[in-house]
């Protein structure tokens, strides 16, 4: 079957788990169709302002994904979009899809807005979540991809038969109000399902409030408010009267962990951070100080990085945190919101805020049920995509696939994560189709321009009325006629239409122009156009500038049209002083090695050599240890009890047997030499004459895991009824003696874990217990089984285990760090501990047989094999990915990826979609036969360089070495292009292509000099 | 490496004062290593000085070159073709450097930009350390190779003084107690008694003390 | 100094963020003075001193870095 399986996926859904899924695909050698019901990608993520724990802007760190979307030319991205059915099996689905009509020509449309600014059908702006309004023609939102404008339903002409104010303004003619919906059929080997999740509607709570008072916001709705492209424009107001809010409270849980009829019984996982986040950003934007108060249940703040977050707002920023669950929110006759609670003590108390923010949770999306009918998809009781613990990506349909928080509530990172291993998971069965439907752009040869003297050729554009309304392009481009080097002007109503490129092609052949000025928009949104057309008229792509005299310009000096003018005119004379000096870049390519190294022996690192091997490419497994396995070897099963020791059995034969994969055990690292594509490490084997063996690899998969904290308190060690829940897990599988005849046992939670020392929440334990609790009751429902913990934090559907066990008659008993629980042995050697009772406010003592300590977990020491690899660690051991939030199991250093425990504690679903993910980022190279490197990166002079370290001891990235003959080598395969050594560079000898200081103080300096 | 640092702008400009044109001369040596007197801080210090000449209402005419060393005849001979059509030439080298180039230009009027400090190294970008002081008869193998010479106040010999206090020095809490470390280290490797043994009156006149210094390698000289 | 004193303003901004932060300012249609011009780099850590120090002497009278 697999080789006739077709080398394309379906990916259903534009958020970010559809966007990294579609990339990391069509890097990898597959055709995409991404397939999304908006008018433009980037789902939910595009709406938040900042993202934990980093508080990053949301819309900074999406947007270069969605130009890449939107600009990759193996990704179809089909919007407004529909699936109807499908057909087939996996390796050949055929898919039916409705396209429902835009009214917008995506080809003629450039965005102007003029339609939106005459349409007079004023509708709720969904993007601002309701808060504001938008026209019924409009676009998604400032950066949306694709960058083109829709109309909806709400249309007058559609309602009224008259209107088509659009169309009259319109002046690129884009308007097509004969628009008719389409039926499309495509053919896919795979399908990815990533269609998101709905936000919990807390209008049917009439309790909170929400309908009553425009001052109780959803926290979907509160982003906006923050949000600078928000509906009050990133001032923090009241909606009822726009000033400015003095306490704000923030209620957790609303729809979530919640058993009535309208409720969802689950943990949304999320909403513990974002209002973390959300109190501490509030407090940012306010001048005067904010008072924030957050009411929980149980704070869930489990991810990395998440406690610290936490201890921050508490402490530095000073949110308060109250544990209590609220009701019910009183609307005074003032416009003040009371809220009655009740404190620790059990007292009543009352406080009036200015505003609330409901933490509602992930709701299943509405047309999810009907699009996992149409595809024969499984859905779980909550109405989420059903998987198991052991294949987190997988579907009960062979060849489709989900990821993100269709699957589970689930934070960005983890969305990004499942996204890139869905990618792998859905093409291990497609890999003799790789290339077979991905597309290559030709290209003319390029013309050698090198010592001629720079010919330029400007294009200013009016973009319609965008430029053109506001300053006098006629003049523009006289003015521009009169500058040093141009040889060639002229204005164009529109520069980026289509055929305007082949009217630039003709004109720089005619005229021999070698470097081409474009004065109209931003770069960001149209270099690569214009760098392609000049491409396609045989010039390299750097021989180009642009003036960006409409973004930074006409739209913002629309009031002052003569400065405008003047402006423009001094951008475009900027940009021709700087292109007078460009020089073509050349991209080298460089043959790069096939296989992959995998460091790990665990479950995550048979995984990603599982997925690498069975994407076709050789697998170098190492492990240090005598057996495969890990951690895994310990465990009975997942939190939804299946079991892990056939799944292990089955991995390591895989492993043992794939014909790609060669394994070595007891084996380590013992250095590592190159870069992305062509590293050469040298393998010691630590069984007998430690013999070195050199391989070459193109990656390198970094899993060497954790391990479950040694205890050092509570008498672990001292008393043999005293065990930790790996001790435990083997007790029952050994039926240990301990475990007959007990008739009490005890859990101590965060043994170890969110102290000082550490830090950290380790995720997993408070999952562990609740299972291992539910086991011992379920072995003798009268066993007295007592969980003594901090705050809950089965997050996600493992709170139905939470629920499971109360309902067991699990007694649960809450300390904190100033009320440690004692524990003692007694004279006849029986254990006691005391631990204070939150609700009685009274020590209790318990007397068990058994003591279950939920230790944390640490990272395995690897500070020779991080330093080889140059990778970097944080205070706790554990692995720094590149980014926290959307290159989760990347390295800063190209070529190297992480999974498992060495990056962060994380149950073993988890370990294995960040393997599967690894495989999937790993793919993105080794799919290649060579990889093209240099462009803008930087350049050393050897005779200018001192050898003076500067450079090494400055870059960002740790790429600039000192080689053999004393002068710095910068690995242009490696360089980040940032330029900060050659800014720092004291020898002057260091310059960064396309940025040099000859290009950028002409530039500058062409400010100050007006004329030619 | 030789470290220094660039003089106040207040007190080049006060050399300077006089001059319309001047020659800023950088060097590729030490201190281009620590970021004082290379290409780029050339290029920095010229623009600097015409800034502030332009606030006071004149013209300064700045002209940078940069050689391979300052410290050697032959490449402070480059500059002889143009010396002349300068001022005054303002080095950004050394101690070393202004005077070779007031001996090879002996007309021409030579000024310093840089303040040299010592011998030292940079402990991280941007920190440099003294580490000897070229006292021209090296001890440091009775102290695991660290220089009480260069690193005490006092340059003792035989062990720390009474300002000593928790590992610093009595002259500022920022500068460690060489004595302390050194004491540590011998504990460290148990050998603490080579410090019982007595040393001989330093012979100072290898040093600064015995006048200036010259060396002379027979086997070299022509 | 005349009354009608217009500095000139030159803004390095980050290719990443805060380039695309002017961008935004343009599609939101947020007003500001026309006396600033932003020079794209692909990093704020590509502003040489040198370019701020050239730039005054060129004669700005401002120099806003961001990113």
């Amino acid at each position: 079957m697999s080789k006739q399986a077709i080398g394309s996926v379906l990916v259903v859904g534009g958020g970010i788990a559809g966007i990294q899924a579609s990339l990391d695909l069509a890097d990898s050698g597959y055709l995409v169709y991404l397939v999304e019901k908006n008018s433009a990608i980037g789902g939910v993520m595009s709406q938040l302002d900042k993202t934990f724990p980093t508080n990053d802007c949301s819309m900074c760190i999406i947007s270069p994904k969605l130009v890449e979307v939107g600009r990759h030319l193996n990704i179809e991205l089909l919007t407004l979009s529909e699936v109807q059915s499908i057909s087939g099996e996996q390796g050949n689905f055929e898919i039916k899809l409705t396209q429902h009509p835009r009214y917008v020509d995506v080809d003629k449309c450039i965005a102007c807005g003029i339609c939106a600014e005459k349409c007079p059908k004023k509708v709720l702006n969904e993007y601002d979540a309701g808060l504001g309004k938008r026209k019924s023609i409009y676009l998604k939102y400032a950066q949306a991809v694709p960058l083109k404008y829709a109309i909806d339903e709400n249309c007058i002409y559609f309602k009224k038969g008259k209107c088509k104010a659009c169309e009259k303004f319109c002046p690129s003619d884009a308007i097509n109000f004969d628009d008719k919906q389409k039926e499309l059929t495509i053919n896919a080997g795979a399908i990815l399902i990533a269609p998101g999740s709905a936000v919990y509607d807390p209008s049917v709570y009439d309790t909170y409030g929400y309908k009553q008072s425009p001052n109780i916001v959803t926290s979907l709705e509160f982003e906006r408010i923050l949000a600078a492209t928000g509906p009050f424009a990133g001032d923090l107001v009241r909606p009822s009267d726009k000033k400015a809010p003095a306490k704000i409270a923030w209620l957790q849980c609303v729809g979530s962990r919640d058993i009535n009829t309208c409720d969802n019984s689950y943990c949304s996982s999320v909403c513990c951070m974002y209002a973390n986040k959300q109190a501490v950003i509030a407090k940012e934007h306010c001048d005067d100080p904010l008072d924030t108060a957050i009411f929980f249940m149980d704070l869930r703040t489990y991810g990395k990085d998440f406690d610290k977050y936490n201890l921050r707002a508490q402490e530095d920023h000073g949110v308060r945190f109250i544990r209590s669950r609220i009701h019910s929110v009183f609307p005074d006759d003032d416009d003040k919101l009371r809220i009655v609670y009740a404190t620790e003590s059990g007292k009543r108390a009352e406080e009036r805020f200015d505003m609330v923010v409901l933490s509602v949770g992930l709701s299943p999306g509405k047309d999810v049920a009907g699009l996992a009918e149409k595809m024969g998809v499984e859905l779980n009781n909550h109405g989420f995509a059903r998987t198991s613990c052991l294949s987190p990506v997988s579907t009960n349909r062979e060849g489709i696939f989900v990821c993100g928080t269709f699957q589970e509530p689930k934070d960005i990172p983890h969305t990004v994560m499942e996204a890139s291993a869905s990618a792998a998971a859905a093409t291990g069965n497609l890999s003799h189709a790789r290339w077979s439907l991905t597309r290559v752009k030709e290209m003319p040869p390029e013309e050698n321009v090198t010592g001629q003297k720079p010919r330029i050729g400007v294009f200013v554009c009016n973009c319609g009325i965008n430029i053109g309304g506001v300053a006098d392009v006629p003049a523009i481009r006289d003015y521009a006629r009169d500058l040093t080097h141009v040889i060639h002007v002229e204005d164009n109503l529109f520069t980026c239409s289509q055929d305007n490129q082949d009217h630039i092609k003709q004109i720089i052949r005619e005229k021999g122009i070698n470097r081409v000025v474009v004065a109209s928009c931003s770069p960001r949104t149209h270099e690569p156009l214009f760098q392609e057309t000049i491409r396609d008229a045989g010039l390299n792509k750097y021989l180009f500038e642009m003036a960006n005299i409409r973004d930074h310009n006409t739209w913002v000096h629309m009031d002052n049209p003569e400065k405008a003018t003047e402006k423009a005119k001094d951008l475009v004379r900027m940009a021709v002083a700087k292109a007078a000096y460009s020089e073509p870049l050349h991209q080298v390519s460089l043959k790069i090695s096939k296989a992959a190294l995998v460091i790990g022996g665990g479950v995550s690192g048979m995984e990603a050599a599982v997925g690498i091997a069975d994407q076709g490419r050789p697998v170098y497994l190492v492990e240090k240890s005598i057996e495969l396995g890990g951690n895994a070897k310990f465990l009975g099963t997942t939190w939804q009890g299946e079991q892990i020791g056939p799944y292990l059995e089955d991995l390591v034969n895989r492993v043992k047997n794939h014909p790609d994969i060669e394994l070595f055990m007891q084996t380590k690292v013992t250095g590592t030499t190159g870069t992305m594509g062509n590293f050469s490490t040298t393998l010691t084997s630590l069984n007998g004459e430690g013999k070195e063996i050199k391989i070459d690899h193109a990656v390198t998969v970094l899993a060497t895991g954790g391990r479950e904290k040694v205890p050092e308190q509570y008498l672990y060690g001292e008393h043999p009824h005293v065990m930790t829940q790996l001790d435990m897990d083997r007790a029952f599988s050994e039926s240990d003696e301990r475990l007959s005849g007990t008739k009490s046992v005890v859990f101590i939670q965060c043994v170890g874990s969110r102290i000082p020392e550490r830090p950290y929440c380790s995720k997993i334990c408070c999952t562990h217990s609740l299972k291992s609790a539910l086991l011992l009751k379920n072995k003798n429902p009268k066993m007295k089984v007592y969980i003594v913990y901090r705050d809950i934090r089965s997050y996600g559907f493992r709170e139905e285990l939470y629920v499971q066990a109360r309902e067991a008659g699990v007694i649960f008993i809450r300390y904190n760090l100033k009320n440690l629980p004692k524990v003692e042995s007694l004279e006849d050697d029986h254990l006691s501990v005391t631990v204070t009772d939150h609700v009685l406010g009274m020590p209790v003592r318990l007397k068990p047989d058994l003591l279950v300590l939920a230790s944390g977990i640490v990272p395995n020491a690897n500070t020779a094999l991080f330093e080889f690899f140059k990778v970097p660690v944080n205070s706790e051991g554990f692995l720094i990915e590149a980014h926290a939030k959307l290159r989760p199991v990347d390295f800063s250093s190209e070529g190297i990826f992480l999974a498992g425990l060495a990056h962060y504690p994380k149950p073993i679903e988890e370990s294995i979609a960040q393997a599967k993910a690894a495989a999937s980022r790993a793919m993105t190279i080794l799919a290649k036969e060579e990889i093209m490197v240099g462009g803008v990166v930087a350049s050393v002079e050897d005779a200018r360089c001192a050898a003076c370290l500067t450079c090494v001891r400055t870059c960002p990235y740790g790429i600039p070495k000192i080689n053999e003959d004393s002068h710095a080598v910068i690995d242009s395969a490696e360089c980040h292009g940032c330029g900060m050594c050659v800014s720092e560079c004291p020898g002057k000898a260091i310059s960064l292509q396309h940025f040099t200081d000859e290009q950028l103080l002409a530039k500058t300096s062409a400010l100050f000099t007006s004329g030619g | 490496m030789i470290v220094a640092d660039r003089k106040s702008l207040d007190e080049i400009q006060e050399m300077i004062k006089d001059y319309k044109k001047i020659l800023l001369v950088g060097c590729k040596g030490c201190v281009t290593v620590c970021n004082v007197g290379g290409m780029k801080e050339v290029q920095v210090l010229s623009s600097i000085l015409k800034i502030a000449r332009k606030k006071e209402g004149r013209e300064l005419q700045v002209e940078e070159r940069t050689i391979e060393r300052q410290c050697d005849f032959e490449y402070v001979e480059q500059l002889r073709a143009d010396c002349d059509r300068f001022d005054a030439i303002l080095s950004m080298a050394c101690g070393v450097g202004p005077q070779f180039l007031a001996e090879a230009f002996p007309s021409q009027k030579i000024y310093p930009a840089l303040d040299t400090k010592f011998f030292g190294g940079a402990v991280q970008h941007g920190i440099w350390e003294e580490r000897c002081a070229g006292c021209g008869t090296c001890v440091i193998h009775f102290y695991d190779s660290l220089c009480p010479i260069a690193r005490c106040a006092k340059s003792l010999q035989h062990g720390p003084c009474g300002g000593s206090a928790n590992g610093k020095c009595e002259i500022s809490e920022d500068v460690d107690c060489i004595w302390d470390i050194i004491v540590r280290k011998k504990m460290e490797q148990e050998r603490l008694e080579d410090l019982r043994t007595y040393r001989a009156f330093k012979d100072w006149r290898s040093a600064r003390d015995g006048g200036p210094r010259k060396s002379i390698r027979e086997e070299l000289v022509q | 100094m005349n009354e009608t004193f217009e500095p000139q303003i030159v803004a390095y901004c980050c290719n990443y963020c805060a380039y695309a932060a002017a961008d935004l300012a343009g599609s939101m249609r947020l007003s500001y003075p026309s006396n600033v011009k932003v020079i794209q780099v692909p990093c704020t850590g590509r502003v040489d001193i040198l370019y701020l120090l050239r730039a005054i002497e060129d004669g700005a009278d401002g120099i806003y870095v961001a990113g």
